[in-house]
């Protein structure tokens, strides 16, 4: 699929059926994910003191 | 066809012409692939606060990742300078011991000593899979994943390394190498007695504090207290949560580690400088400093702009020991300063710095999530040092003020930037890889029997630098700074840093929730390797090194009767004078004549 021709996923007629595994539908889905508690998921992420 | 170059770096096109044939005159039988390789990654956590295990160190965690491992593949305990396993793969875990007292400490994965691209590739994968599939069986429930990536949202540096054999010197700088080794031998002496002398204190400010701990027990309310000042965790977490003592005594034996080691970090530096890879130093610096645009995983810094490489932004030095003095060096040589000063307790390790071969330690790279990023970071900086060493690399254009060069580059996702080049003129990063490009078609044209590998990493590389100039968007799922930015862009400009960081984060996390995965799952993201070959390589070592004989012997002989022990240069099994050791030396020059059993040198000691 071009990938500039994605556009945003039409909401699902039943929500019963999953949404089919496309780069449009996971694009969303991770924009949606990343919104939510992203504070807090970098500071759960910290790595103190680095590495090598 | 590359696009022409502009005038105002014609001078590396005069390189690669008629004149300077005689230079490049066929060298039939160059090795091609051949070296030993490795590639060492260091995982982020991502512990969640709400999880019961967020209140365990750091150190803890790896105890419970190091368990799970070990039920998904035969390991033993690694006889090496810092803790972890060695496992059938032929590759290593570690515990990365960075101030674990103070909230510190990595998980580090290497892989087993490879010698070929995809081999390499393979093993790297299986590594990731594999601690992957560890930490969901120890840590499923809680949800602590990890991280293949190079940096937090605080700044804090990790990431990967790359290892590769390669020619430390020849004829006088080799000599000056092997006189130096001898001329340090008595600062190295008097070093390891002031280490020696630390260890006993460290040993009778133990006995110390028991007795002292013992004696007020009794008296005090709440001892707990006064053993976390005097061992950093209770008597019931010693052991097994915190194993380097409280946290002022680790940062006093920090500072005082440095102080002692530090004359003879200097002169040896100074030794490395003079001698060591000036060659390959020289002629590979200015592809580093362009290799990010196929390679560099993206990173969004505080101010929200984009960069090409998480790591790159952080690089301080081109060569240095690495971390002793806050230095982050491109290449960087700690591993010989270990050997000198920490892991030289035989004769044997300190002979080994005489060799003219040694192991080259590339820290200027990201950790890839995309295979093929992977792919080309590694067969690249391969055939480049494939066409050093045979001599077959034209001068090559040199940059100015390299460590501004490099975060320029990093800077312009664009790939417009321009860089100044000694003797005037400039050039893009881009026009920096295609030199590169040329001098490595040109070397493997004169081959007689080119691989079919080395020529399928040109075909890729060439493609995917006419796809960054024509439309970058094509290499989406392929190239991870390409693949990071078209998310965060989708993300939009309204989304909040911390939303656009997440992004940036999480992209790289190791499970079906991580980011490049979900879009791995849709198939934008084309594998080089089948689930067949990881598959193949979580169970198998890399054959033709010592990899090969190390994880027979581990798989054979881990969860017997005899305790058996293993390192990056040996296998030990039973314990005392009775310990055999087979020694892995004769397997890292080449290729085993006959299969691995000829060559097995079992000593008893």
């Amino acid at each position: 699929m071009p990938l500039e021709t994605l556009a945003p996923p039409s909401p699902p007629s039943n929500s019963a059926i999953p949404a089919p595994v496309t780069v449009a539908n996971v694009l969303s889905a991770i924009i949606v994910d990343a919104a939510a508690a992203a504070g807090e998921y970098l500071r759960d992420t910290e790595v103190p003191h680095g590495g090598e | 066809m590359p696009p022409r170059l502009p005038a105002s770096i014609c001078a590396i096109r005069k390189y690669l012409t008629v004149a300077n044939k005689s230079r490049l005159e066929p060298r039939s039988r160059s090795p091609i692939f051949q070296r030993l390789i490795g590639l060492e990654t260091e995982y982020a956590l991502h512990i969640p606060a709400s999880s019961s295990q967020g209140t365990l160190s750091r150190y803890g965690l790896y105890l419970q990742l190091r368990d799970a491992l070990k039920r998904l593949i035969p390991a033993v305990e690694a006889r090496h300078m810092k803790e972890g396993i060695f496992h059938a793969g032929g590759g290593a875990v570690w515990f990365e011991t960075e101030r674990p007292a103070a909230g510190g400490g990595l998980i580090e994965g290497a892989t087993a000593e490879c010698r070929g691209l995809r081999q390499l590739l393979a093993q790297q994968r299986a590594q990731d899979s594999l601690l992957s599939d560890a930490a969901k069986r120890a840590f499923g429930k809680e949800k602590i994943r990890l991280l293949k990536n190079d940096r937090d949202a605080k700044g804090n540096i990790y990431g990967s390394q790359e290892n590769y054999s390669a020619e430390f010197a020849s004829s006088w700088r080799l000599w000056l190498w092997r006189g130096a080794l001898v001329a340090m031998l008595p600062l190295m002496l008097f070093t390891w007695a002031m280490l020696w002398l630390l260890t006993l204190g460290i040993i009778t400010y133990t006995l110390l504090a028991t007795i002292f701990y013992l004696g007020c027990e009794r008296f005090i309310r709440q001892p707990e207290g006064l053993a976390r000042a005097l061992f950093g965790c209770t008597m019931e977490e010693l052991g097994r949560a915190a194993p380097t003592g409280p946290r002022w005594l680790e940062a006093f034996l920090s500072f005082i580690t440095r102080v002692i080691t530090a004359p003879l970090a200097a002169a040896l530096f100074t030794a490395i400088w003079l001698t060591a890879f000036v060659r390959i130093r020289r002629q590979m610096l200015p592809f580093l400093l362009s290799r990010a645009v196929t390679s560099g995983a993206g990173m969004l810094d505080d101010c929200g702009r984009f960069h090409l490489a998480d790591k790159a932004p952080a690089m301080n030095c081109l060569t240095g020991i690495g971390g002793l003095l806050a230095d982050r060096p491109i290449f960087t040589f700690g591993h010989l300063f270990k050997t000198v000063y920490a892991e030289n307790w035989l004769p044997n390790d300190y002979f080994t710095l005489f060799s003219s071969q040694q192991r080259l330690q590339i820290a200027l790279g990201d950790s890839n999530m995309a295979q093929f990023a992977e792919y080309l970071r590694v067969g690249t900086t391969l055939l480049v040092l494939d066409c050093i060493e045979a001599g077959a690399m034209p001068p090559v254009p040199k940059v100015l003020r390299p460590l501004k060069a490099l975060r320029a580059i990093c800077a312009d996702p664009t790939l417009r930037t321009t860089v100044p080049l000694v003797g005037g003129g400039n050039c893009t990063a881009l026009q920096l890889q295609r030199f590169y490009l040329e001098a490595c078609r040109r070397f493997l044209d004169e081959q007689e029997h080119p691989l079919v590998e080395a020529r399928e990493v040109i075909e890729h590389w060439e493609e995917t630098l006419d796809a960054l100039e024509e439309d970058s968007q094509s290499l989406v799922g392929s190239l991870d700074w390409v693949t990071k930015r078209w998310v965060l862009e989708k993300a939009g400009r309204g989304a909040s840093w911390q939303t656009r960081k997440k992004i940036d984060l999480k992209y790289h996390e190791l499970s079906p929730d991580g980011y490049y995965e979900r879009l791995r799952s849709t198939g934008v993201a084309q594998d080089l390797l089948s689930p067949e070959e990881v598959e193949s390589a979580r169970r198998n070592p890399p054959l033709g090194t010592p990899a090969t004989v190390r994880g027979r012997f581990i798989r054979e002989f881990a969860g017997g009767a005899e305790a058996v022990s293993a390192n990056w240069k040996a296998v030990y099994i039973g314990q005392g004078r009775r310990t055999k050791v087979i020694r892995l030396a004769s397997y890292r020059r080449s290729l085993p004549p006959e299969g691995p059993s000829k060559d097995e040198r079992v000593e008893q000691r």
